[in-house]
């Protein structure tokens, strides 16, 4: 990387407590040049948040220790928390659950199984990426 | 696998019937299409489908052959920039200028699986308060049978609500039924489809104030597509509007229409038209 190249970048936290998923997500997010770090539980990531806001979150529904749900809504109510568009990512496709997220904070909503495609005109929806 | 001789059969009708260019480069794609209809013809191989086709001329056969090689993917919301621009711009004139109740009509035109023709109904749906008694008529048509009646169902995969449609608007406009996401009954009544091919158009589809055929001209020979444009201008009220799809001109048929100051790919069929959105 070219110095001064990383600031510029933006960033996106991975929060998923399935390394393969964090790992092909991952690589998909990067492949839209955005620098990438992950967490695998809301704890995890809330305490990543309180140091750095990245400017966008990946975010799965289930995980041990915090789930996707609680980890939003203290996101939200962080110095700062409102800047990073948050973007669901979970297998929960019923109308309730997807109700549930977007009144907690979630900003779009990915349901799994996801592909580039998906996640890149997701990216794009929310003005992460352009078209 | 193919030979070159089946090929050139396939590529030859696919542009009598259809105006569909096949590259030379592409000649995967027509194996790609033609496994499943060989497939469900009962056929063991494209090659048997082929000669099948030479022998019998089979018309329904070999309209299910082109109409296969017709099929392109679309997504919702593609290159929205047009229909915001539709909505924002070319909409007001077009009630102002339209005489008492009669409707204001839109084709799409080449519609493949609906999703252009069902994100306008979104729009119109959403805006609903500013049309007040606008009486607006969308109509979809595709060469492809198997495509309209995938517009017609209005019924989407997981997978393709989620390609140009955000997570507001498939809770708004769709509901889950049965592992897929169907439109709601306020939008499918927005809507029509039909089965119909550009090169010989049906009369019975009346007049369009404006014409979204994108996408569609970057798949045929030169020669279609001017063909086409004429088709589309005959199709079209005389101060109608024309919008073509990121990257495809008018070049072939311009004096048929006329370029908008104001945006891309969006074209009118006459001065006083372009001058009044712009």
């Amino acid at each position: 990387m070219r110095q001064g190249e990383k600031s510029d970048m933006k960033t996106c936290l991975v929060v998923d407590d399935s390394r393969v998923i964090r790992k092909v997500a991952r690589r998909i997010i990067e492949g839209f040049k955005f620098q990438c770090d992950e967490a695998a539980d809301g704890a995890e990531a809330l305490a990543y948040c309180r140091k750095k806001m990245p400017d966008a979150i990946l975010l799965d529904r289930n995980m041990p220790v915090m789930n996707g749900i609680d980890f939003v809504k203290a996101l939200r109510q962080e110095p700062a928390g409102s800047e990073p568009i948050v973007v669901f990512c979970t297998t929960e496709n019923d109308v309730p659950s997807i109700t549930e997220a977007l009144r907690a904070g979630v900003d779009e909503y990915i349901m799994k199984p996801f592909d580039t495609d998906i996640v890149q005109s997701k990216f794009q929806q929310v003005g992460l990426i352009g078209e | 696998m193919l030979d070159t001789a089946a090929i050139n059969i396939i590529s030859a009708e696919a542009r009598r019937r259809a105006g569909i260019a096949i590259p030379l480069a592409q000649t995967y794609l027509v194996e790609a299409r033609l496994a499943p209809v060989a497939r469900s013809e009962g056929y063991d191989s494209q090659a048997d489908l082929v000669r099948a086709l030479e022998s019998s001329k089979d018309d329904r056969l070999w309209r299910r052959v082109v109409e296969s090689l017709a099929d392109h993917e679309t997504w919702f919301f593609r290159n929205p920039a047009p229909l915001d621009y539709f909505m924002s711009d070319i909409l007001p004139v077009l009630a102002r200028i339209k005489a008492r109740k009669a409707p204001i009509r839109i084709l799409c035109a080449g519609c493949g699986t609906g999703q252009e023709a069902w994100s306008l109904a979104m729009l119109m749906q959403e805006q609903k308060a500013r049309l007040g008694a606008m009486d607006i008529e969308i109509v979809g048509t595709d060469i492809s049978r198997r495509a309209i009646e995938r517009a017609q169902s209005a019924a989407y995969s997981q997978f393709e609500v989620q390609r140009g449609l955000s997570i507001h608007r498939l809770i708004e406009h769709f509901e889950p039924y049965d592992q897929q996401w169907v439109l709601k009954d306020s939008i499918k009544r927005w809507v029509r489809f039909e089965r119909d091919n550009l090169l010989n158009p049906s009369e019975e589809l009346g007049g369009f104030d404006i014409i979204f055929c994108r996408n569609v001209l970057t798949g045929m020979t030169p020669d279609a597509r001017r063909h086409t444009l004429r088709m589309l201008a005959e199709r079209s009220a005389p101060a109608g509007y024309l919008v073509l799809g990121k990257g495809e001109t008018i070049s072939g048929a311009g004096e048929l229409y006329r370029a908008m100051s104001g945006i891309k790919g969006v074209y009118a069929r006459t001065i006083e038209a372009a001058r009044q959105a712009a």
